[in-house]
């Protein structure tokens, strides 16, 4: 990449982290996420069992929804708004090739993305330390799935983006984001089925979408179980593999978008 | 080095229109070049597709057929508009920016950084006269200053070739005034100017050349004075002992008296002669004669009609 494209990929970036950290209803987002990680502590009193376990599970599950959330909100108008405003014609009319402009869109989700999650995840921390909870490294290394999820759900975002409108988007990301998480299932599902369609389509949805589950530590974390290196390569690599599919099919697609 | 700063090479370009997304031609054949350090203006009516051709212009849009060039270069080609600077007709600004944020991202987009990317940005607020909006949201300014705004972005990285869209739409008369200064200043530097305007007069003002435009393609392009502005007639400002002798000269018979004695009147191009002789003999003595030709306005009526029976 040229020394052009990085000046111009951080300026989109920062428009990015600037139009969010201007909107309020991202704000109110953010503070609603902080304010269910700090209302754990009624939840953990509530239920019946380990009170620091209940902590953590709620901790894990509020950061991995609110990834989401995040996500489909900042993404569902990230291409949609700049077409639709013309705002790209802006951008456009420059020396920025449509691959940088995209590229500069996923950063500075990632910066918006990165700054939720560092906020979250330090006030999930203080609270399990205040509560004497011990953490483990299991605890580090889900920490950094949840948020590779997030960036995994960024770029599919920017995908669906580069050619669907902000419904459809959402929906699509929500199907993958739940299903994604059913992987297994959907693999013994389609093992039992009777049916062969229903065997046929549940294999097909199993290998097409990405195994957000191969991404998830929590139990580890929780039970303090050693996680290989070996695992947490191929929970990288298979998060590499599938950001890099996504991004290079959003920039296939939007490359040969025709702007009117 | 191309011979040309931009040119469309038989441009076409449709949209999907209706249920059926058939397409609808917007441009069809379009040629037109503009040479390096010139000013040609775009004229047409609206929907004649003005836009459209700036947009193809500017490498925003892909041609369905032919090729668009800056300066030998396929204009959707990134680097081809490393020296283009673009004012689309409504300014497409981010709402939450200040203004000078903006152009900071427009300068950064263009490649600079830094002190020298803040120096452009301070330079040309001061230019537009805008330093005192500079922390002021994009979306607070006036109709004229976000115009002059979009002039800004359009000049922060001193391009080459600037590629306007009514550059005056929402402009009062003092910053039209001074609009025009700049672009006439722009293109005395070596700047190339291609624009589009509703107002004829400013074309005439800035331009070398005209490009007239209707219903997507070219009809005619020349320079102003070549274009074919027949003689309707000559407005003369005469005294004459008996201003009735004046009348058989005058069409429709119509000396209009001033007051300070002289007569104006409007001869048909046949009796100039005949009104020449009248001052030789000494009946007449002319103080002024011009020729009356027709506005550009009613050329570029005239053309609109004539492509209109031709198609």
């Amino acid at each position: 990449m040229s020394g052009l494209a990085w000046i111009q990929l951080r300026a989109i970036a920062v428009n990015v982290w600037r139009a969010s950290a201007r909107d309020r209803i991202l704000l109110i987002l953010w503070a609603t996420a902080l304010l269910f990680i700090f209302f754990s502590l009624v939840l953990a009193k509530m239920v019946v069992g380990s009170e620091e376990m209940a902590l953590q599970t709620t901790g894990f599950w509020i950061m991995g929804i609110w990834g989401l959330i995040s996500v489909l909100y900042l993404g569902s108008n990230i291409v949609r708004q700049e077409i639709y405003q013309k705002t790209i014609y802006f951008v456009l009319s420059r020396p920025v090739h449509r691959t940088t402009f995209l590229l500069g869109k996923f950063f500075g989700m990632i910066i918006v993305l990165a700054s939720l999650f560092v906020i979250l995840a330090l006030c999930w921390l203080f609270i399990l330390l205040s509560k004497g909870v011990p953490l483990n490294a299991g605890h580090f290394v889900t920490l950094a799935f949840i948020f590779g999820e997030w960036v995994l759900l960024a770029s599919f975002s920017l995908f669906f983006a580069a050619f669907t409108s902000p419904l459809l988007h959402n929906f699509f990301l929500v199907g993958l984001g739940f299903l994604g998480h059913w992987s297994r299932d959907l693999y013994l599902f389609s093992q039992n089925a009777h049916s062969a369609i229903a065997k046929t389509l549940l294999s097909v949805i199993y290998h097409v979408l990405p195994n957000l589950d191969a991404l998830n530590f929590r139990q580890a974390a929780l039970y303090n179980e050693p996680i290989g290196a070996g695992l947490i390569m191929l929970a990288g690599g298979v998060l590499l593999a599938w950001m890099l599919t996504a991004l290079v099919g959003a920039n296939l697609i939007f490359s040969r978008r025709k702007l009117l | 080095m191309s011979e040309f700063a931009l040119e469309w090479r038989s441009v076409s370009f449709s949209v999907p229109h209706g249920f059926w997304m058939r397409p609808k031609t917007i441009i069809r054949g379009l040629d037109l070049a503009v040479a390096p350090g010139s000013a040609v203006g775009l004229v047409g009516p609206n929907g004649a597709g003005k836009t459209t051709t700036l947009k193809l212009g500017a490498g925003l849009i892909r041609p369905g057929s032919g090729k668009v060039l800056i300066n030998g270069q396929p204009a959707m080609k990134s680097q081809s508009r490393r020296r283009l600077g673009l004012l689309t007709e409504t300014q497409y600004v981010y709402p939450h920016l200040r203004l000078k944020e903006w152009l900071a991202m427009a300068a950064a987009l263009s490649g600079w950084k830094g002190s020298e990317c803040r120096k452009r940005v301070d330079d040309v607020l001061q230019r537009m006269e805008l330093t005192g909006q500079a922390d002021q949201v994009m979306r607070t300014l006036s109709k004229g200053q976000t115009q002059r705004a979009g002039l800004a972005q359009a000049l922060v990285h001193e391009p080459d070739i600037l590629l306007l869209d009514e550059p005056m739409s929402g402009l009062d008369p003092f910053w039209r005034f001074k609009v025009q200064q700049m672009l006439m200043q722009y293109k005395a530097s070596g700047g190339t100017l291609f624009f589009s305007s509703h107002i004829l007069s400013d074309v005439e003002r800035i331009s070398d050349q005209v490009a007239l435009i209707s219903d997507g393609a070219i009809r005619w392009q020349g320079a102003l004075s070549d274009m074919p502005r027949r003689l309707t007639g000559y407005e003369v400002r005469c005294r004459a002992e008996n201003p009735s002798v004046l009348e058989k000269f005058a069409q429709n018979s119509r000396v209009e008296l001033q007051t300070d004695g002289a007569c104006l009147l409007s001869v048909d191009p046949e009796q100039k002669e005949a009104l020449l002789n009248a001052c030789a003999a000494g009946h007449v003595s002319i103080e002024s004669l011009m020729p009356i030709r027709p506005q550009i306005e009613e050329v570029l009526f005239e053309f609109n009609l004539l492509s209109g029976e031709k198609d």
